[in-house]
């Protein structure tokens, strides 16, 4: 379900990967030197601060290194020995290789651009997604970082489609544009190693000659993939073409006409050969089945339809009824498709949130000082866009405990009303055998970083005692935050501790 | 623990050729699919679908959440396949469903829609609407230049604004519902609701405690009217033992708000015979000037 901005394919090297640098080494690596490099990445992810450790191990003992870094105004590239690095649009692909240097060759390019670092004999395979650590892989891809807003604007935000207006959402290109691709899909879905290698291929060593590898001449598989790739992206198939009623079809269309095969129908000819209203009796003997009790599994129906099998009801000696007047579902096109792309976005991916993650790799808001799990103190960093991971528990003194991962109804008998798939709340029942409680008593909603309370207008409401507050009693239909450690009480009979974990 | 008694119907109809609407009735999952697209393809995009969830019933364990929004998925894409490969352009089906569901000890209801097929719930002598059409008419509702009356003879009374099969992804509604003792409920393709109105519905899920001969006179009423589409019926009726929740009002008052979409239609008396006959008799002319 979660879905890191990078991405990597299994494979023989290792693959050291953060937020904001990834780098791969190949099989040959020494785990110590691996472990140096870690805790570089851990600690402050300067590129200068990686490359004082490369210098400090020594080049002798480092034959080949791949590194991205992306910094706030542009992504540096950095390959040595066997390590390529692929970037650019899928249509102009460059290759970045050190074939031939001495020590490494480095490269600047926009931020944004996607990059997939491979090792020299990558396999081809499925990619996995990647947000920080170390994996066994062959190649590594850097997703987009939404480094092109200011840092500012993003702390604490968070890029849920329901946002309000205020807030500061990623700059993102519009879902159907064909040059938007999403951006762990580009470089390893679609850039087999095979054609990294035929990439590499014509360039011996040189960086010019592989520039060259871009022109016309170059091997058409690669360019055939990319249309393969635009081809799995373009723009859902028109549906107005999908479902016509056919009444309609009498108004001149410029589209192709669907249900091609059924007789066109003539609107006008409807009433007549319905007007008599057949014997219901009959039709109810011969036309329809009915199905016997269902008492729990014992007897389970699956009907399929029998075809034409009602057509009994009318008199032989009559024609059978043409569809004409039949009502036939229509399916209109454009809302299907603009709903289903916000559902693409939603139930796929599920919400996400900008943060920074401390030194043992616990996520926090990006303007949080100190680690809301342990405490250790969190630098200062670029915030990155990641899952929004599970904001803590709910204890009731009923005895249960409720993860915060999605929205909670909690009452007497509470319910949840026209949700979509990624909506769907907790429903949490909790006993209240005088029905103090409300059946919809109140709603625990997390937007980005934050935990909402409100009471649905219950009977005998709600109080909230933050840390070191007095208590304070909702007001109906308002929603408040409430911080770790706010304890909630509905009716003055059940309550729940807010707590981090 | 919940239990159910079900009684269910299909009907081609009186105009229509073949019935292209599925069913599944079967504890404890149920489901409406109304199939659209010429040459059968309406009939295999339901049954698709229909056969999708009874495929989720073989594993034999309690139902989730996820599990029916995954069914749902999964029939979408089969769905989707199967008209790309035929090129069967418009194959596409609603589905409407009820499903019991187990979370942390709590058996609920999940109700799933996408299209205009309906899920009704009856209790305490009224009949509520569940689920919200995806169709334009529903949209002229919402935003109040249609009343829901004036909804079953709007020429635009067929257009759905989603549907499973026409696009790679879909987007369904869902409601979570506690189980309760006694409740009633109905789910429909649209060959009842466009035939009978609210009122007819209600007052036949009042009368008629056998949950299949309710399933039966309703259809018997959507052809007496015309017939002009395939209908298709299920009712449930959910009893509990005595542990399970109850849906008293909270005490010292009631809070009972209405949610602003559900249409309710309360039944005060029992309707005669010649009642409901005369009321099908109007529904019928009314359907066709």
């Amino acid at each position: 379900m979660s879905t890191g901005p990078h991405r990597y394919r299994p494979g023989a090297g290792f693959g050291i990967v953060s937020p904001r640098t990834v780098i791969l080494m190949d099989p040959d690596a020494d785990t110590g030197v691996i472990s140096k490099l870690w805790e570089v990445l851990l600690a402050g992810e300067s590129p200068n601060d990686i490359v004082d450790e490369v210098l400090s191990i020594g080049l002798r003992n480092l034959r080949s290194i791949g590194m991205v870094h992306v910094g706030e105004q542009s992504t540096h590239l950095l390959v040595r020995g066997s390590v390529r690095a692929v970037t650019g649009s899928p249509d102009e692909p460059e290759l970045l290789s050190a074939d031939g240097a001495l020590t490494w060759v480095e490269q600047a390019v926009p931020l944004g651009s996607l990059v997939t670092l491979s090792l020299i004999d990558a396999s081809d395979g499925e990619s996995l997604p990647i947000m920080t650590g170390i994996v066994r892989a062959d190649t590594v891809s850097v997703g987009e970082v939404p480094s092109s807003i200011a840092v500012g604007e993003l702390q604490g935000q968070v890029s849920e489609p329901t946002g309000s207006p205020t807030r500061v959402l990623p700059v993102q290109p519009p879902a159907e544009s064909p040059a938007y691709l999403p951006p762990q899909a580009l470089p390893l879905e679609t850039l087999s190693a095979t054609e990294i290698n035929e990439l590499a291929e014509p360039s011996a060593g040189a960086m010019d000659e592989i520039q060259d590898s871009h022109e016309p001449s170059s091997p058409p598989a690669v360019e055939d993939d990319f249309e393969d790739l635009f081809g799995a992206t373009r723009a859902p198939r028109p549906v107005e073409d999908a479902a016509v009623r056919p009444v309609e079809e009498e108004e001149p269309s410029p589209g192709p006409v669907s249900v091609p095969d059924e007789e066109v129908p003539d609107p006008t000819f409807t009433s007549p050969q319905v007007e008599p209203t057949p014997d219901v009796s009959e039709a109810s003997a011969t036309g329809s089945r009915l199905i016997d009790s269902v008492p729990g599994i014992v007897n389970s129906v699956r009907v399929t339809p029998r075809q034409g099998h009602a057509v009994a009801a009318v008199p032989a000696s009559e024609p059978p009824p043409s569809e004409d007047d039949a009502e036939l579902t229509v399916a209109k096109a454009q809302l299907v498709v603009q709903r289903a792309e916000s559902a693409r976005g939603e139930s796929r991916s599920g919400p996400t949130v900008h943060g920074i993650m401390c030194p043992s790799g616990h996520p926090n808001p990006a303007t949080a000082a100190r680690c809301r799990l342990c405490g250790a103190s969190v630098d200062p960093v670029d915030p990155i866009t990641m899952p929004r991971p599970v904001l803590g528990v709910l204890r009731f003194s009923t005895g249960m405990e409720v993860a915060l991962d999605r929205t909670l109804i909690v009452g007497r008998s509470p319910r949840a009303e026209r949700v979509s798939a990624s909506e769907i709340p907790h429903l949490v029942a909790v006993p209240s055998p005088e029905h103090d409680i409300s059946r919809d008593h109140l709603e625990v909603r997390i937007d980005g970083w934050h935990v909402l309370v409100k009471d649905l207008r219950s009977t005998n409401g709600t109080v909230i005692i933050s840390p070191g507050q007095p208590p304070e009693r909702l007001r109906g239909g308002e929603e408040v935050p409430i911080i770790p450690g706010t304890m909630v009480t509905m009716a003055d009979e059940v309550n729940f501790l807010y707590e981090v974990e | 623990m919940i239990s159910t008694k079900c009684g269910a119907a299909t009907d081609t109809g009186l105009v229509r050729r073949q019935n292209e609407d599925s069913l599944l009735a079967q504890f404890p999952l149920f489901v409406v699919a109304d199939g659209m697209g010429g040459h059968a393809a309406g009939e295999v995009a339901s049954g698709i679908t229909v056969d999708s969830f009874q495929e989720l019933l073989t594993s034999g364990r309690s139902l989730e959440v996820g599990d029916l929004a995954e069914t749902i998925d999964a029939a979408n894409r089969r769905v989707f396949e199967n008209a790309a490969s035929k090129d069967s352009r418009g194959m596409g089906t609603t589905v409407v469903g009820l499903a019991l569901i187990s979370e942390r000890g709590q058996q609920l209801w999940l109700v799933f829609n996408v299209g205009d097929s309906r899920l009704y719930r009856w209790m305490d002598h009224s009949l509520t609407q569940v689920t919200v059409d995806h169709s334009e008419v529903q949209e002229l509702i919402d935003d109040g230049s249609l009343s829901s009356n004036d909804a079953r003879n709007h020429p635009n009374r067929h257009i759905i604004t989603r549907a499973i099969g026409i696009e790679e992804v879909v987007e369904p509604d869902f409601w979570l519902l506690p189980a309760v003792s006694g409740e009633r409920f109905l789910l429909s393709s649209d060959g009842l609701s466009s035939e009978v109105s609210d009122e007819v519905i209600g007052s036949v899920l009042a009368e008629e405690p056998v949950p299949e001969q309710a399933a039966q006179r309703l259809i018997d009423l959507a052809l007496a009217a015309g017939g002009h589409d395939n209908v298709t019926v299920v009712v449930i009726d959910v009893s509990a033992d005595a542990q399970s929740l109850e849906d008293e009002d909270t005490a010292r008052g009631l809070n009972a708000e209405q949610p602003a979409n559900e249409r309710r239609v309360l039944i005060d008396h029992v309707p005669t015979e010649s009642f409901l006959k005369g009321l099908a008799e109007a529904g019928d002319e009314g359907g066709h000037q």
